[in-house]
């Protein structure tokens, strides 16, 4: 048998543990794989920090939140947290007009922008380069400039307080971040090869049909990555829902805004009946203002994913 | 002397091409130039809003934005308060994302776990969220801000420098969360590099670091450019901003310092500012990439 001295001092074995440790050319060794996992690791529990820390604080009773002993962890589970929150979010009523708001605004938009992109990448006319330097412009302008006189045309028009000053907005190609959308349809529909589209001109297909025949199957990845993103900021957006959909329709995210305030209206204030928002109640809103995007996300996940994949933004 | 070709379009081509625009267009023309020259003239105006909705507008001269730049204390603090941030988030946004892009497509197993929850906070976020968790402290881990000595710190170092590690510190967890979408764009940029460029230089004796520099930075290039336009844009959009709440807060007012007029001349000088920026960071971010191919 040899000795460990011997085995240490075999040139063949040094360079067979340093192969495994640090790897080599084709192979990665232990060591940076080790370190990829842990700084993944850690990046991953400071990302879901906020969430994990919301989700054990709003189950806490109120005696856990005011007690010093308890810092992260609740004693019990106490789910009228929950109970209250969604009292006083008007939860399912809220949840409701934020679905309806977010997913038909999007499917206008997602069509919309997708004409347009088609438009830009498949044709070949005059002004078509001011018309991207445009829709460009149209990303790089802030809200707040074209806010206040669209209010007031959309107060003219009687669009206001409706779902219609979303709508129409977005099945115009101007709704919210639309040159983004553009910009991922016209990447997709430049992928397309040329003489895909002439074969189909020869079979006698219009414009049109060619679109809806060849367009529309390849840009799939596009259409869905569209579809969910423009919910997700349709869904998100509080400062024009708050001014162009007035009162009458309530988002989640606006009953989070006024959370405080619909408590004490709701529940009273400490004065009238010894009770506050604690913390903990604002977090269960929290969580149930997030809870319905989450959801969604599980099942989307990997549509979102690939789709930007696919999308190959990279600046062509 | 160079001739030029007349480019000649196809008919049937032109006219299906602006077939295709035509929804854009007209939503252009009406719902975002019409408005944009409107909130132009707003801003050089003073506008009311009778009792029965009708809009008087009366020319005041530049009287909106030099209330806003010399007297509106509250304006320029939140102009600031923006262009810091800004200037801040963009770089260290980046940074991040660029090393979690990595990390990512090291090809591990499991990584797609990781992508999939460094996007989640993309599909969460939004203003009362993010507000909810920067009051409540888990904006950051507790005793990060602790470990450093502020104080102490402001005495050998420009109070600035002090100022912006303590908003970086306070805010730490915000800044991750906002980089789900620049890490699936870098990832896309770095799986475009052709890998045996990377087999070449390493036969050529190249370390990892010179690799990076050399050969992944300047591939990247245009994919960086992308996110650091696209951070700009979304930390200016975000409704946490203090410019977008002073405009908001301010436009329903009446008198001298709100209404229609004065926050439209509050937006145009945002978005004069947002440009400066977004033009700065374009150029700085750009010139970098002729500096390591030469």
């Amino acid at each position: 048998m040899k000795s460990i001295k011997t085995i240490w001092k075999d040139e063949d074995f040094k360079t067979r543990a340093k192969t495994v440790l640090l790897g080599n050319n084709e192979k990665r060794g232990l060591v940076p794989q080790i370190i990829c996992y842990s700084l993944l690791i850690l990046f991953g529990f400071v990302y879901l920090y906020p969430i994990l820390y919301m989700l054990a604080y709003s189950l806490m009773s109120p005696s856990d939140v005011v007690s010093p002993t308890v810092n992260y962890w609740p004693t019990e589970f106490y789910w009228q947290n929950f109970v209250e929150a969604a009292q006083t979010m008007d939860f399912w009523s809220s949840l409701l007009s934020t679905i309806l708001v977010s997913v038909l605004p999007s499917v206008f938009q997602t069509v919309s922008t997708c004409l347009v992109a088609y438009g830009l990448a498949r044709f070949d006319f005059p002004g078509k380069k001011i018309i991207l330097g445009l829709i460009i412009f149209t990303f790089i302008v802030p809200t707040q400039i074209t806010m206040i006189p669209q209010l007031v045309l959309y107060k003219d028009l009687g669009l206001l307080n409706s779902i219609l000053a979303y709508l129409v907005p977005a099945s115009l190609g101007q709704g919210i971040k639309s040159a983004v959308f553009i910009l991922i349809f016209y990447q997709f529909f430049r992928a397309i090869p040329k003489s895909i589209e002439e074969a189909a001109k020869i079979d006698g297909a219009n414009s049109l049909q060619i679109f809806w025949k060849v367009g529309i199957p390849s840009a799939i990845p596009a259409i869905l990555l569209s579809f969910l993103f423009s919910v997700v900021w349709y869904y998100n957006e509080t400062v024009l829902s708050a001014i162009y959909l007035g009162g009458e329709l309530t988002t989640l995210p606006l009953q989070l805004q006024k959370f405080q305030a619909s408590y004490e209206s709701m529940f009273g204030t400490i004065a009238t009946s010894g009770k506050s928002v604690n913390e903990a109640i604002y977090m269960a809103g929290t969580l149930l203002n997030i809870l319905p995007l989450i959801i969604m996300y599980i099942f989307t996940q990997r549509f979102f994913v690939d789709g930007i994949d696919k999308a190959g933004i990279t600046g062509e | 002397m160079i001739k030029r070709e007349k480019k000649h379009f196809n008919k049937s081509d032109t006219l299906s091409g602006l077939l295709f625009c035509s929804l854009w267009l007209i939503g252009f023309l009406a719902l975002t130039l019409y408005p944009l020259i409107e909130s132009l003239i707003y801003s050089f105006s003073t506008v009311s809003v009778e009792a029965n909705g009708d809009i008087i507008v009366t020319a005041n001269g530049w009287r909106n934005y030099a209330y806003a730049l010399i007297q509106d204390s509250e304006f320029t603090a939140a102009l600031q308060g923006y262009a810091t941030e800004i200037i801040l988030y963009v770089p260290v946004i980046t940074v991040i994302s660029l090393i979690l892009a990595m990390l990512l497509n090291s090809k591990l197993k499991g990584t797609s776990f990781f992508r999939t929850l460094f996007f989640l906070p993309v599909i969460i976020t939004s203003g009362p969220v993010i507000e909810l968790f920067i009051s409540q402290g888990v904006a950051s881990f507790p005793g990060i801000a602790d470990l450093i000595n502020f104080t102490e710190l402001s005495q050998s170092v420009p109070q600035f420098l002090v100022d912006a590690l303590k908003f970086l510190t306070d805010e730490f967890i915000m800044i991750l969360w906002f980089c789900g979408v620049q890490i699936l764009v870098f990832m896309t940029g770095l799986q475009k590099i052709d890998k045996s460029v990377y087999e070449a230089a390493k036969i050529d004796g190249a370390s990892s670091w010179e690799c990076f520099w050399k050969i992944t930075l300047p591939a990247i290039n245009p994919t960086l450019v992308i996110n650091v336009v696209f951070t700009v844009i979304m930390q200016s959009i975000f409704s946490l901003n203090p410019i977008i709440t002073k405009i908001t807060n301010d436009m329903n007012g009446t008198g001298e310092g709100s209404g229609y007029g004065y926050a439209s001349a509050m937006a145009w000088i945002y978005f004069v500012v947002l440009i400066v920026l977004l033009v700065g960071f374009v150029l700085l971010f750009k010139s970098k990439r002729k500096g390591s191919v030469k």
